[in-house]
């Protein structure tokens, strides 16, 4: 598993970065027609802004987007986690959150498919399902009453996530879509977990294994675990590094992450003739971000003034 | 010390090279490091999070401030600090939005070379933002260091450790601009004076400096928080 990490080269500004960037107390526009969204409060009959970040407006609703606010998270996002500690009944998981996710014992998937209690085995057991530093993807089912984000497996599309790379965005560049798993058509899987955490692997493993129904076995439902390290051939990884770097890219030049901008930025580079890791270089980089911005991929209106 | 040239260059009314860096603790929900030069001031802003019962507020969150100097145990100095900075965040951060929790500001102060209560307001602005807390407005402080007569002309803007010892009072004003007045010069949100008894007009000058930095200092902070380091 490869950790990706943004490069150290600073983002460029881009023309009209100025203009889209708000800072607390600037105004924003009058309060009458607009609906007041996030980052936003009234003030002598004024939406002003209240969070460093990027206007965002959408018909009639005016809210400011933080750069870097943790993510906060809703019942039912997709997200993908890290294990971080094995408790009593729960696994402890990293969610880029305030607060450490909890994956209860009672809310994962059982081999076979089974729906029944969990007993004091299967609590031994624990360690056979997930251990620390498994990627795993889960869905959010609840809040504890301290604001700690409770997770499930209880889908065979979720599980624990092997032969790939965990790329981590903002959580406010990932828009909630129809569908977070994504396979593109050059054999590479994503999933794009909303709380900015985006795993990128091979697509050959991605369907449900017969396997997981077995009695007996004692994997959770997942994908990528049974590829093996000879499907992972140069050209396949190569193909994955494009990916990863097109999401750093992304990230780097605050534009929402998704699979279609990531596909086009994918496409652009092998058209520049570009190979993965130069993708990342300063001149590159401002090459292909203004050939994304002026294709119209970007369907999301960000702040035009 | 009057229209002459100060130890290390600067005019009386001069800001020393700044350089403000969000983002620097991972662990943080948000932070950000902020240098007047040699000073610099770390802080970091945890929240909003769990708050002990006995200081939970029903309709608002807490706002929790801890200074520490740059060695030793703090002293009378850093609570005095404490009291200022909780003085200026606590009514600036929107709490109504979180109320029952706490939201926690730790100021270490790394280096002080003069002017380290303004730096620590400067550097705890840009935490608050990197954190994506909700603000009423955006701060920035300056120090001043008087003269015996307390003349706006004999004053010195953001000094150094060596002028602020020497110096007959010290003077620490934030300022913020308010929503509707983005033309007009910003209002004061925080007015610590020691050591000088200042008339009404003399203070006035003193502010007119103070007001006259404060578009600098947002214009810094803001481009720190869109691009990572600048100096």
């Amino acid at each position: 598993m490869l950790w990706v990490r943004p490069p150290a080269t600073p983002a460029p500004p881009h023309a009209g970065a100025r203009a889209t960037w708000v800072t607390p107390g600037e105004e924003l526009c009058e309060e009458v027609g607009f609906l007041r969204g996030h980052g936003t409060y009234v003030k002598d009959g004024m939406l002003v802004a209240a969070v460093a970040g990027v206007v965002e407006r959408v018909n009639k609703l005016v809210s400011v987007r933080p750069y870097n606010a943790r993510y906060g998270g809703e019942v039912g996002d997709v997200v993908v986690c890290r294990v971080v500690d094995v408790g009593a009944k729960r696994w402890k998981v990293d969610v880029n959150a305030r607060q450490k996710g909890v994956l209860l014992l009672s809310s994962i998937n059982l081999p076979g498919g089974e729906q029944r209690r969990r007993t004091a085995e299967d609590q031994l057991n624990m360690r056979q399902f997930y251990v620390e530093h498994d990627v795993l993807s889960a869905e959010v089912q609840t809040f504890f009453a301290d604001g700690a984000m409770s997770l499930h497996t209880r889908s065979l599309k979720y599980g624990k996530l092997g032969c790939g790379t965990l790329v981590t965005v903002a959580p406010s560049l990932v828009r909630r879509a129809k569908q977070h798993f994504h396979t593109f058509d050059f054999g590479v899987a994503t999933i794009f977990g909303m709380n900015g955490f985006i795993w990128v692997g091979i697509a050959t493993a991605l369907s449900p294994k017969a396997d997981a129904m077995d009695v007996g076995s004692t994997r959770d439902g997942g994908i990528g675990e049974e590829a093996q390290e000879s499907d992972a051939s140069f050209h396949v990884r190569e193909r994955t590094c494009r990916v990863c770097n097109a999401i750093v890219l992304l990230d780097r030049f605050f534009m929402p992450v998704a699979a279609a901008p990531v596909h086009a930025l994918y496409e652009k580079s092998i058209e520049a003739g570009m190979s993965p890791w130069d993708m990342l270089l300063p001149e590159n980089a401002i090459l292909l971000a203004d050939g994304l911005r002026a294709s119209g991929v970007l369907g999301v209106r960000v702040a035009d003034e | 010390m009057a229209a002459d040239m100060r130890r290390d260059g600067r005019s009386a009314a001069m800001l020393r090279p700044m350089a403000c860096e969000r983002g620097v603790l991972r662990r943080a929900d948000g932070s950000a490091r902020y240098s007047h030069d040699l000073t610099s001031v770390l802080v970091a802003v945890y929240g909003p999070c769990e708050v002990k019962k006995r200081r939970e507020e029903l309709e608002r969150a807490t706002v929790e401030v801890i200074v520490r100097p740059p060695a030793g145990p703090p002293r009378a100095r850093e609570r005095e600090m404490e009291a200022q900075l909780h003085g200026l965040f606590a009514p600036l951060i929107v709490g109504a939005l979180h109320p029952r929790t706490a939201i926690s500001i730790v100021v270490q102060l790394v280096d002080d070379d003069g002017s380290a209560c303004a730096a620590a307001i400067n550097a705890t602005a840009v935490a608050l933002m990197d954190a994506g807390v909700a603000l009423r407005a955006m701060p920035s402080a300056v120090a001043l260091a008087l003269g015996a007569d307390g003349d706006a002309a004999s004053a010195l803007l953001d000094p150094c450790r060596s002028e602020e010892e020497r110096a007959a009072g010290a003077l620490t004003i934030a300022c913020a601009r308010a929503p509707s007045a983005a033309d007009a010069p910003p209002a004061i949100a925080l007015l610590a004076c020691a050591g000088a008894a200042l008339e009404p007009e003399q203070l006035d000058a003193h502010v007119r400096l103070a007001q006259g930095s404060h578009d600098l200092i947002c214009e810094l902070a803001r481009r720190a928080l869109a691009e990572g380091m600048v100096v």
